[in-house]
């Protein structure tokens, strides 16, 4: 069944559809629609699930990682701020193994206040373990709630679906709701080995010295190492059952690049069609679009960039003191190769700028002019 | 004395406020500018801060130092500005989520320390600003986006929460009697210690519209005076008479000694012993 | 009360290690007796049966045993002296002169 809604009901959705059973949450704008809705459906029966009006982003984390601990699957939402906010126990959700799924709008960090999108509040937490992922469209979204469950449950460690604050969140799009009983086949209800119940009493999360600390930290490295081959697999199935396959990343024609376009999220749809413009100019330039930023498609990205002459990645944030983050990953992956193509790195529409198809057509024909990058940043947008 | 005022306290080029007809900030924030211009000091002593929300849009349109910081931690920052600048008026504007959600901690903590700070929150029951979610003050069975059914959790009493941290002047009023509420405002700032403030104030968008008040500004208004019984006629009510009603008047104004002065003892006793200590080498 | 293995787990490998923080064994390997410089002992010459004593010993290191005289079923404390940390609250609550009496530990 179609249905047209926005970006944030697509989480809401995915949430109700992958029956979510706990829902704690904050409201923050942007992302107030999406608890809302399962607040609405949590009130009259839609969902069988528990809505927490918990009193701060804090509490909301704490909370899901507490009820993921008793073997219940969570859902909860939030924003640049309250994200941050989170950040204490977005560590301890990796370090419990609870495979929450967090819907989080990429919102511009304060000061100075701002609702407009931006990626550096997600990205400013990569090192936490969170997997995370970076959706184009609301079909997407919902789509990939469903299949974070499934991969986060299969590896015991939590993610991120990730959307843009306005751009995707609030903008409505005809999505195609999957039939429930289908989703059930795909997601199976969640089993975990240890979990909080009185029959079986365990004391989690107990004081740990340098003796042990090591191999539980292993283990969620291998964990998360092992989720890259899930999140194909699990996209691949997601295409059988449902019609629509994802993957780590998505490529837009690269079979024959020579100079490429890296992005994410709603970023790479506008890329798109400069590539497409480009392609009618007679540039051979394709996009690859980064799905997946935890854990980093390092392989995957490798490849492609193995036959192309020249890159530059589009980053629509920034890590003080370095460069743009994807461009920072990016070319990190190449470098022990043999003859990494030189990758350009521009930095644009930070604090929600617009970034037109115009100014990305605009970025590509200035780095085709330059013979090698001079810096780590290319700044595009910002009035100097 | 009004004309002054405005031109005195106020950012002319920051106004019209952006607050919706109706809204009662507007009228909080002139009782407030009434209470520094009858406080007299100059407006180089005077720190507002504000938290998140719609009532902590206050400062943007005062000229004073003014501080707009995080969610919930306005009491958190006006603590630092008051430990280093003991001789400043420091006032803390913050809506009931700001200042009873996700701000608790530090409001019972300010209350504790008896800092001396002056909270005035502005209390309509709702997260107005982000859309009219469910706020710990929202009346039992009213109506909010996250309580499209009702609200089921019981709201907390400001006042009862400052009196149980130990606050020394804590005291509630309404837009609705505003020579009260700007009475009270005048001995907040004059206590030399915790103060808060819990003024009603209605919501004509978030909470008026999905509480069967309409967002005509009048409705809410003559709702607030509904809502709100002075102390003295509560004491003749009974228990069901009262529920759903906010009791205004003071509830508490004494004097207690502060962190900040025992700091200045402290600091002058540490003074003294090495005054001493140097002249006994 | 779960059964005392009196081992110290050491997770040698990833392999053997759980996927979390989760605590699996008993921390029974720690003899608090060792802590003590003044041991309790029961006079139960004297001693009441009131049980006073085993309310109170915080960590507990009194057990309960259960006895049958003149067909009734009475308990009396005992003391576990592999855990007894010496506080001395026994003795202090003991509410019967010369119940409880305290000697210097290595007597």
């Amino acid at each position: 069944m179609r249905k047209v809604m926005i970006g944030n009901h697509a989480l809401s959705y995915g949430a109700k559809i992958s029956r979510a059973q706990v829902i704690p949450a904050y409201p923050i704008t942007p992302q107030t629609e999406v608890v809302e809705l399962l607040s609405e459906m949590c009130a009259n029966g839609e969902m069988d699930a528990k809505f927490i009006k918990v009193e701060s982003e804090h509490s909301a984390m704490t909370a899901s990682i507490g009820a993921s601990a008793t073997g219940a699957r969570v859902f909860t939402a939030t924003s640049a701020q309250g994200l941050a906010l989170m950040h204490e126990v977005l560590h301890w959700a990796v370090g419990a193994r609870t495979p929450i799924v967090m819907g989080n709008i990429n919102r511009a960090m304060a000061p100075p206040w701002t609702i407009w999108t931006e990626q550096t509040d997600s990205l400013a937490q990569r090192d936490t373990g969170w997997m995370q992922l970076y959706a184009q469209n609301s079909q997407e979204v919902l789509d990939s709630v469903i299949q974070a469950y499934k991969v986060a449950e299969a590896v015991q460690i939590p993610a991120m679906v990730i959307l843009a604050a306005f751009v995707l969140s609030h903008t409505s799009e005809a999505v195609e709701l999957p039939e429930q009983g289908k989703v059930d086949e795909f997601l199976p209800p969640y089993e975990p080995e240890y979990r909080i119940d009185p029959a079986n009493p365990h004391a989690f999360g107990g004081l740990t010295g340098p003796d042990g600390y090591f191999e539980l930290r292993y283990q969620i490295q291998k964990a998360i190492e092992d989720a890259l081959p899930k999140w194909d697999e699990v996209g691949a199935e997601f295409g059988e059952v449902f019609g629509r396959k994802y993957g780590l990343i998505e490529t837009y024609k690269v079979e024959d690049a020579k100079n490429l376009i890296i992005s994410s999220a709603t970023l790479a749809s506008t890329a798109r069609t400069a590539v497409d413009t480009l392609r009618e100019k007679g540039e051979k330039v394709g996009l690859l679009r980064i799905r997946i930023f935890r854990p980093f498609p390092s392989a995957q990205i490798r490849s492609i960039l193995s036959s192309v002459d020249r890159a530059v990645v589009v980053d629509r944030n920034i890590s003080f003191g370095a460069s743009g983050i994807f461009y920072q990953e990016v070319k990190a992956a190449v470098y022990n190769e043999k003859n990494p193509p030189p990758i350009f790195g521009v930095i644009a529409g930070i604090g929600g700028r617009d970034v037109t198809k115009k100014d990305i057509i605009d970025i590509y024909e200035d780095i085709m002019r330059m013979d090698e990058p001079k810096s780590d940043i290319i700044w595009k947008g910002v009035r100097l | 004395m009004k004309t002054e005022i405005v031109k005195k306290y106020l950012r002319l080029d920051k106004m019209p406020t952006v607050w919706c007809p109706g809204c009662g900030h507007g009228i909080i924030m002139g009782s407030l500018l009434r209470a520094l211009e009858l406080r007299g000091r100059s407006k180089n002593d005077i720190a507002l801060v504000s938290g998140i929300g719609c009532s902590s849009r206050t400062p943007g349109y005062v000229d004073v130092h003014t501080l707009h910081t995080t969610h919930g931690r306005a009491i958190a920052f006006a603590t630092g500005i008051k430990m280093m600048k003991p001789d400043m008026s420091v006032i803390v504007v913050m809506g009931d989520g700001d200042c009873a959600a996700i701000g608790g901690n530090h409001f019972i903590h300010a209350a504790r320390r008896n800092m001396d700070i002056t909270a005035v929150v502005y209390n309509n029951g709702i997260y107005g600003m982000t859309g009219g979610q469910v706020s710990p003050t929202t009346p039992y069975d009213a109506f909010a986006t996250t309580a499209p059914y009702g609200q089921m959790e019981p709201p907390f009493d400001i006042v009862e929460l400052a009196l149980g941290a130990g606050a020394t002047y804590v005291a509630r009023s309404s837009v609705h009697n505003v020579p009260k509420l700007d009475e009270l405002i005048v001995k907040g700032i004059k206590n030399n210690g915790f103060s808060v403030i819990d003024v009603i104030t209605p919501c004509p968008i978030a909470y008026g519209r999905r509480n069967k008040l309409t967002a005509d500004p009048m409705k809410n208004m003559q709702w607030v005076k509904e809502v709100t019984v002075p102390r003295k006629k509560a004491e003749e009510m009974s228990e069901e008479e009262l529920r759903g009603k906010w009791i205004t008047g003071v509830f508490r104004d004494v004097e207690h000694v502060g962190l900040v002065n025992l700091y200045i003892e402290l600091e002058e006793k540490l003074k003294r012993a090495k005054e001493n200590k140097g002249e006994e080498a | 009360m779960p059964e005392k293995t009196e081992k110290q787990i050491v997770f040698d490998k990833v392999k053997d290690t759980p996927p979390l923080a989760v605590s699996l064994y008993t921390m029974d390997y720690n003899k608090t007796g060792s802590w003590r410089n003044v041991r309790p002992v029961i006079d139960y010459e004297k001693c009441t049966g009131c049980m006073t004593c085993w309310k109170f010993c915080p960590e507990p290191a009194i057990d309960a045993e259960k006895y049958e005289e003149d067909g009734k079923e009475k308990y009396k404390p005992v003391i576990d002296y592999e855990y007894c940390k010496g506080c001395g609250i026994c003795w202090v609550e003991c509410p019967v002169e010369g119940a409880i009496y305290t000697e210097e530990e290595g007597e």
